[in-house]
């Protein structure tokens, strides 16, 4: 704006100059004014690099859809991956086997990470660079998936379904990673909730893994008290890969905590359970889904009655249900089919609905095929019915489908829905 | 050049000055631009060098294991963050050039492979190479197991990163810069104005000067205008100073011209009591020689006589000291008649011996006026022989017969004094009207007029707060009027 206000004083200090002059000084101020004006403009002008992707058809062939994964398939989290991915690929056979997505079938290459990090990224590397992948899918675990956002990033490749609840993962809000399941946050949040209201216990411990998983649950459960006016009364931890939960037992078993928030994996967990049940400490233990419910309850035998876990999808069998959930039913029928050695399992439903939205997502793009078209195709997916008594919703700015926990408790030895 | 050629001093100032900053500014920007980019780039090299040999540090052992998932962890490690703008990719290869990891993800530049496999990677490098159409800089850092090189990271820094870092910067930068311009865009506007204001002021009153407005000279009056930006320089003062004497010297010399003039007018006038005198003394001669008895009635009125004559010669010496001495502008009451009465003593004489008649019409109840004699008088002497000159310039180029006739009349108007001074001379052209009153304009032969009559007149009838005015018709006559301010009035 300045550049008008030099003409100003110029041109009143004009009035005793004849006519000429005065037009000669207006040029020379326009000049002037000008030349600011280029130098200003050409600074402004800074190359500015624009955010909209191009339309990239990267894994679209006329008769294909190529869609990566990398996931343990081996090692000590490979049941993870196997589940996952078995229950995933029974739904994405039975598209293929019943045409397909407008006339293309879905082929899955899937790479063994072993839940390494590293290995992790090579592989998604490779996926996306040498097999050309138009969508990457069902990843298993946080520290391998949270590994890969840069990559996803700079491909802008869309990543649907991970078997992780990790803050990381879901914000800030990154509209290529489209999570289904709910967060650990909201694990955290149900827990404290059902311990605080349900049973008004005021002694809340954390018992977690020393790792990204461990403190995400961690700072979850520490938001969802501090909603309540409380804080953990002690906090103990251990190191992954390792079951000295000891040091953390006594710390907690000192605080004479009414219950412990669990985050960690079925092995630690189950001894952290069965020394304080020998120590005759018993108070509500409360783990997160990505404990393995099913080895836990194996695990913990008759010291695992009344031991809770939350799930993000409801328990994968109909036996104490009066009549079955219909999304639960089409994962068991379809399992069996393509996998009939398998047994239905909380990841391998997971992997189920992953697969389920993929497909939506898919088929809401209809022919023409690119990775913002398919983006924007899963923020168009409102209160979708995945038959599990829980409605799925993305948005534009909402890239995490189910939101809803459900609490199921062991006992004798088997997972129990609660209401 | 014609166009700054044309332009006032304030103005040619005030353009180069800015003029200068503009270009001063501009090669600042330049100069610290390069600066910039030099040691950007030279910062750019280092960090770059430094990544890549932390990286080659840590790869060393995954190198020897041929453990990819690990290098490539390595790779993208480094560019985590803010780091990703400045490295564009990064590269680990064996010692055969093959490349083990990289970091691009969307896809492969066609020519890296080969740009990886040439690179002399036994020894840290820099070269610029273009990738995919990036400048980019390519720094290749050894892996060394020993003495031996097994492998090398190769790190390209992109260029592309310096732009944006200075065009930061360059927004900053120049909108420093454009606020030093404006400012001085204002310094130099009022520079411009502070140093021409003097000699502005001089030069509009050297014009008013040549136009005859000798009232605003007052030394004080153009000191204060001058310096009224308080500043005080010697040549100015001067020039002021010889300007207001020289003014003065103008007036003076147009009255001596006015003498020279009158000088034949004058004789006449000193003559007749001369003769008188002589006359008288020859008488008194002539009797004493006749040894005749004088009668003493006779010889007291010869003596009386001389006497008187001697004084009437004195009187009129004593009007022309009068006349021709200096004055200044100081005012006093006068009385218009007076002043009248007192030239046509000087030079009714010498127009009535050139066969014109003059005639004064005056109206004694007229009142006072705010002036002084002197000046007023040259005024007035100026118009009679202006108005003679004409008349002898009609009868001369006409051959009229009709008689030449100068009337000065003297009455009152509404709180005013006029004066008209008419004649039945020649008259001026109607063209010519409006330069009467500029100085050296004169429509008299070389070397008899000096065409600073009228302007002058005019100058010295301002100063007293009068006007004058002219009317003619060409061929019958012209008749000035001046006007002044009654002193009552003022008074009152």
């Amino acid at each position: 704006m300045w550049h008008y206000f030099i003409v100003c004083p110029g041109v009143e200090s004009l009035n005793d100059v004849g006519g000429k002059v005065s037009r000669m000084r207006e040029g020379i101020i326009c000049l002037i004014c000008s030349f600011f004006l280029a130098v200003g403009g050409g600074a402004c002008t800074s190359p500015q690099q624009s955010d909209i992707a191009p339309e990239n058809r990267t894994g679209i062939t006329s008769d294909e859809i190529l869609i990566g994964s990398s996931l343990a398939l081996g090692g000590h989290a490979g049941y993870l991956g196997t589940q996952m991915l078995q229950g995933a690929m029974s739904y994405i056979r039975h598209i293929n086997e019943t045409g397909g997505i407008h006339s293309r079938k879905i082929k899955v290459t899937f790479l063994d990470d072993r839940y390494n990090p590293a290995q992790c990224l090579y592989n998604t590397q490779k996926l996306i660079l040498e097999k050309k992948v138009f969508a990457l899918f069902c990843y298993v675990g946080t520290p391998t998936t949270v590994r890969i956002i840069p990559l996803v990033n700079e491909a802008r490749i869309p990543l649907v379904g991970m078997f992780t609840g990790a803050n990381r993962l879901r914000h800030p809000v990154n509209r290529y990673l489209i999570n289904i399941r709910a967060s650990y946050y909201q694990e955290t949040q149900a827990a404290v909730d059902f311990i605080v209201k349900r049973k008004k216990f005021d002694k809340v411990a954390v018992f977690y893994q020393y790792d990204e998983y461990g403190f995400d649950g961690l700072r979850g459960t520490e938001i969802a008290l501090k909603k309540y006016g409380m804080i953990p009364v002690a906090k103990g931890s251990y190191v992954r890969g390792t079951l000295d939960v000891e040091a953390g037992l006594e710390k907690i078993i000192q605080s004479d905590a009414q219950a412990v928030v669990m985050i960690g994996t079925y092995d630690s967990c189950a001894k952290f359970i069965n020394l304080s049940m020998e120590r005759n400490f018993s108070p509500l233990f409360h783990n997160v889904s990505f404990v393995g419910s099913k080895e836990l309850a194996r695990r913990l035998g008759s010291n695992g009655e009344g031991v809770i876990v939350t799930q993000v999808v409801p328990p994968p069998n109909f036996n104490h249900m009066a009549k079955p959930l219909p999304g639960v039913k089409d994962y068991i029928t379809v399992l069996k089919k393509y996998y009939p050695d398998s047994k239905p399992s909380f990841v391998g439903l997971e992997g189920y609905l992953n697969a389920r939205i993929l497909v939506e997502g898919l088929t809401r793009v209809g022919k023409d095929i690119t990775r913002e078209k398919f983006i924007r195709a899963i923020e168009s997916i409102d209160h979708y019915d995945l038959g599990i008594k829980n409605s799925l919703s993305f948005g534009k700015n909402d890239y995490q489908g189910l939101d809803n926990v459900y609490y199921t408790m062991i006992k004798q030895g088997k997972l129990v829905l609660i209401k | 050049m014609n166009f700054f050629n044309e332009l006032s001093l304030k103005n040619k100032i005030f353009i180069s000055s800015l003029g200068f900053i503009l270009i001063l500014s501009i090669l600042i920007a330049l100069f610290t631009r390069s600066l910039l980019i030099t040691g950007l780039t030279g910062e750019l090299k280092k960090r770059g060098v430094g990544i890549a040999q932390g990286i080659a540090d840590s790869s060393r052992g995954y190198i020897l294991t041929k453990n990819l998932a690990e290098l490539t962890v390595l790779a993208y490690d480094a560019r985590l963050g803010n780091r990703k703008d400045m490295v564009e990719y990064l590269i680990i290869s064996d010692d055969q050039g093959n490349i083990l990891a990289h970091t691009f993800t969307t896809g492969f530049p066609l020519n890296i492979e080969a740009i990886v496999k040439n690179q002399e990677y036994k020894k840290e490098n820099i070269t610029s190479i273009d990738v995919d159409r990036h400048s980019v800089f390519h720094v290749v850092v050894p892996v060394k197991e020993g003495i031996y090189t097994i492998g090398s990271v190769q790190v390209g820094l992109d260029k592309q990163h310096i732009e944006n870092l200075i065009s930061d910067l360059r927004l900053v930068f120049l909108s420093f810069l454009s606020m030093v311009s404006i400012i001085f865009f204002f310094l130099s506007h009022r520079l411009a104005l502070h140093i021409t204001r003097p000699v502005t002021a001089l030069i509009r009153y050297a014009d008013q000067i040549t136009k005859g407005e000798f009232n605003i000279i007052s030394k004080n009056d153009l000191d204060r205008q001058i310096f009224a930006t308080g500043a005080k320089d010697d040549e100015i003062t001067k020039l002021t100073d010889s300007f207001v004497k020289m003014t003065s010297q103008l007036i003076q010399a147009s009255k001596m011209t006015n003498l020279e003039k009158m000088s034949a007018g004058i004789a006449h006038e000193i003559n007749q009591p001369l003769n008188a005198i002589k006359m008288g003394s020859e008488y008194l001669c002539m009797m004493k020689e006749r040894k005749q008895k004088i009668k003493e009635a006779d010889f007291k009125m010869v003596l009386e006589e001389i006497s008187t004559q001697v004084s009437r010669a004195a009187e009129i010496v004593g009007r022309l000291k009068r006349f021709s001495r200096k004055s200044d502008f100081s005012k006093e009451v006068i009385h218009i008649n007076d002043c009248i009465r007192s030239v046509n003593k000087i030079i009714g004489r010498q127009i009535f011996l050139q066969n014109i008649d003059l005639i004064l019409d005056l109206d004694e109840s007229v009142p006072f006026v705010l002036a002084h004699n002197n000046r007023v008088e040259q005024v007035l002497f100026n118009l009679f022989t202006n108005a003679r000159d004409a008349v002898n310039e009609r009868i001369e180029k006409s051959k009229d017969i009709e008689k030449g006739r100068i009337t000065i009349s003297t009455f009152s108007d509404n709180n005013n004094v006029c004066v008209t001074v008419s004649d039945n001379g020649s008259g001026i052209e109607p063209d010519q009207m409006d330069s009467v009153f500029e100085s050296f304009y004169t429509t008299k032969e070389m070397g008899e007029g000096m065409g600073l009559g009228l302007p002058i007149i005019k100058g010295i009838v301002k100063n007293y707060n009068g006007t004058i005015t002219v009317e003619s018709i060409p061929g019958s006559g012209t008749c000035f009027k001046i006007m002044f301010p009654s002193h009552s009035k003022e008074n009152g």
